[in-house]
């Protein structure tokens, strides 16, 4: 009772506590508490069913194949809008766009470049050199071979400053002296040298310089051959041969053609002595030369061919006496084709061109001779000989005054030191002009070289040859 | 044959390496997807990266002309000390020239594209959609590529990069006077 009482009380008590306006703000305070409440649950109903429509059509993982996996993450599904065998997803793909530079590799790249620019800029510190090379090789194909010697010796010289071993350079040069032979003995030996300094011992041993094995040897053998012959023309017996004396004559012959039986030794590149025979080609040369200068024309035909036959690739040696000998004695079509070999070979040298010039001269075509004789001038403009065997063409045209004018210009040099044969041609052509001071001046010169007239000046001088026959029959020289 | 293949391409190591490089610096300036950049696999596609394939005639073409182009540039720079050095004048006592001559080689054995991107340049310059100008301008070029490029898939690059290096200083030497001027000319400046 006395809590009904309380409850009673109290419920009166709220009754006064709470205005009825406060009552109905608090009910509808909860009437709006209720009805957001109410509507958030709605919307969470709703996103849930949306979101059960979406898991439900999210296919299971049981059915991705693994072959529909990109190759590379192999978690997300090829993207196959590229090709049908495509293998990588988009993500993939794109990653792959940019690829990341190997680092090893870069820096790899960069050394080598900076080494390829080291090696361009070292080879342009070379580069006179090379283009010698170039142009010494230029030469060879154009048969300059004299003119290609002297190539490859500029650039060996500016290789070897800097300590750059040229070997190919040397050994050929060397091949082109020994082809050219242009000073004889001392080209036989300039061959060595170069073969030498560029094959060693041990390379030597090697296939590959057998060649320059035989080349060496070949040199050698021509130059220890011309010692023997020297050594017989120096003989104490001959001493006083005046080459006159046709026993002694045969008897030098026989001594030089024994040579022909007997070996030489020659130092090979690879250190050691080997033995050879002596060559023939130099020993008929050498036969040649003496019969010629001892007057013994008939003998130097049959040397030279004899020359020839030892050796037939070395036109340096035969070839220019050949052709003077076979237009001197009539057969001038002979003599064009060896200095057409002569020529073709070698167009350095003027012996070709020489050779035509008197192939022409006496055949009595003095155009064709001043045209290769000119040549040969260009080749070699201080050449005293050329500008006599140019004087010799005008003398054989009647043309006496163009002769004596360029070899005038030469006496009148007091440093010129001519030889017998330049005094006699300039002497022929102030006889023609009856320059008798000119004429007597040089007939001193001659005196002082201790030379008498030949017999053809003597018969000329007599009045039995004249000018043009001098330079156009026989041997076509003042000898 | 892929074993060969393999094979010298180690024995050109440098020049592999250096070309895959180049072929992956090209892709990424196109911005062609790339698969594998490992410079020796074991497969055809060893010294080449693997990659897609350019979808434009100039992407085709760069991707073929560029590392072929640099490769070359390369090889030629090596042998201008290493094959004139050795063959020209016979200097044989220096290793660096036998080194730079190797690397020439090296590089001269791998300057070409891969068979596919030759293909590829195939299609776009002379398929349907081709440029007749095109046409006759990269002409030259893709004769050299697809030629090239076919050598290399028997190794026979191997053999031809040889024989340029043997020949590089007869072949230079055609424009030597035009080289040397320019020298000059640099020096004088």
């Amino acid at each position: 009772m006395k809590d009904d009482k309380k409850n009673k009380s109290s419920l009166e008590n709220l009754s006064g506590n709470y205005a009825a306006d406060d009552l109905n703000e608090e009910l509808e305070r909860l009437a709006r508490t209720f009805q957001q409440e109410l509507d958030k649950a709605k919307q969470d109903a709703e996103l849930n069913e949306k979101l059960g429509d979406i898991v439900q059509g999210l296919p299971d993982e049981e059915t991705l194949e693994e072959a529909d996996l990109c190759a590379a993450c192999g978690e997300r599904r090829r993207d196959k809008s590229v090709s049908p065998d495509y293998e990588y997803c988009s993500v993939c793909r794109e990653a792959m766009r940019h690829y990341p530079l190997s680092i090893p590799a870069l820096l790899l790249t960069v050394v080598l470049a900076v080494v390829a620019v080291v090696s361009a800029i070292d080879f342009c510190g070379y580069i006179d050199g090379y283009e010698n090379v170039r142009l010494a090789r230029k030469a060879e194909k154009e048969n300059r071979p004299e003119s290609a010697v002297e190539y490859y010796d500029m650039a060996i010289a500016i290789f070897e400053s800097d300590d750059v071993s040229a070997k190919r350079l040397y050994l050929d040069s060397a091949d082109d002296l020994m082809f050219a032979m242009p000073r004889g003995r001392s080209t036989m030996e300039d061959v060595c040298r170069r073969l030498q300094k560029a094959v060693d011992t041990i390379e030597a041993k090697i296939p590959l310089y057998a060649r320059y094995n035989d080349v060496n040897e070949e040199a050698g053998a021509m130059a220890a051959t011309l010692d023997l012959v020297e050594q017989t023309m120096n003989d104490e017996a001959f001493a006083d041969y005046d080459g006159k004396d046709e026993e002694t004559y045969k008897q030098i012959i026989a001594k030089l053609d024994a040579i022909g039986e007997q070996t030489v030794t020659v130092d090979a590149l690879d250190g050691s002595t080997v033995t050879r025979p002596a060559d023939l080609s130099v020993l008929y040369l050498m036969e040649y030369i003496f019969a010629y200068s001892t007057d013994h024309l008939d003998d130097t035909l049959r040397y030279l061919e004899k020359t020839e036959e030892a050796a037939p690739e070395r036109l340096s040696l035969y070839a220019y006496e050949m052709g003077l000998v076979l237009v001197q004695n009539g057969d001038a079509n002979r003599a064009k084709k060896y200095a057409e070999k002569l020529y073709a070979a070698n167009k350095d040298s003027v012996y070709g061109p020489c050779l035509y010039a008197t192939i022409y001269r006496m055949t009595g075509k003095p155009d064709e001779a001043h045209k290769w004789v000119d040549i040969a001038i260009d080749e070699m403009p201080d050449d005293v000989d050329l500008k006599r065997q140019k004087a010799m063409i005008y003398l054989s045209e009647d043309k006496p005054q163009e002769a004596y004018e360029l070899l005038g210009g030469l006496m009148n040099d007091s440093s010129f030191a001519g030889y017998a044969q330049f005094y006699m041609t300039y002497i022929v052509a102030a006889h023609e002009l009856g320059k008798t001071d000119n004429q007597a001046a040089a007939e001193e010169k001659l005196q002082t070289l201790e030379t008498a007239y030949t017999d053809r000046m003597n018969d000329y001088l007599a009045g039995k040859l004249t000018a043009v026959q001098m330079f156009t029959k026989g041997t076509g020289d003042v000898e | 044959m892929t074993t060969l293949y393999i094979v010298t391409r180690f024995l050109t190591f440098f020049g592999a390496e250096a070309r895959t490089f180049f072929e992956h610096l090209t892709c990424r300036i196109l911005k062609l997807p790339i698969e594998d950049t490992r410079a020796f696999k074991p497969s055809e596609l060893c010294a080449h990266v693997e990659h897609e394939l350019a979808p434009k005639l100039g992407g085709a073409f760069l991707v073929c002309w560029l590392p072929f182009t640099l490769t070359t540039l390369m090889s030629c720079l090596f042998l201008l000390t290493g094959a004139y050095r050795i063959l020209y004048i016979g200097d044989y006592s220096s290793l660096i020239s036998w080194l730079l001559l190797w690397l020439g080689f090296s590089f001269a054995a791998n300057c070409f594209p891969t068979f596919e991107d030759v293909l590829n340049l195939r299609d776009k310059l002379y398929g349907q959609k081709g440029h007749t100008v095109a046409k006759i301008l990269l002409a030259p070029y893709f004769a050299v590529f697809f030629c090239g490029a076919w050598l290399e898939r028997f190794s026979i690059t191997f053999l031809t990069a040889g024989v340029f290096t043997a020949f590089f200083p007869q072949i230079f030497t055609a424009i030597f006077p035009l080289v040397k001027n320019i020298v000059q000319m640099s020096s004088d400046i």
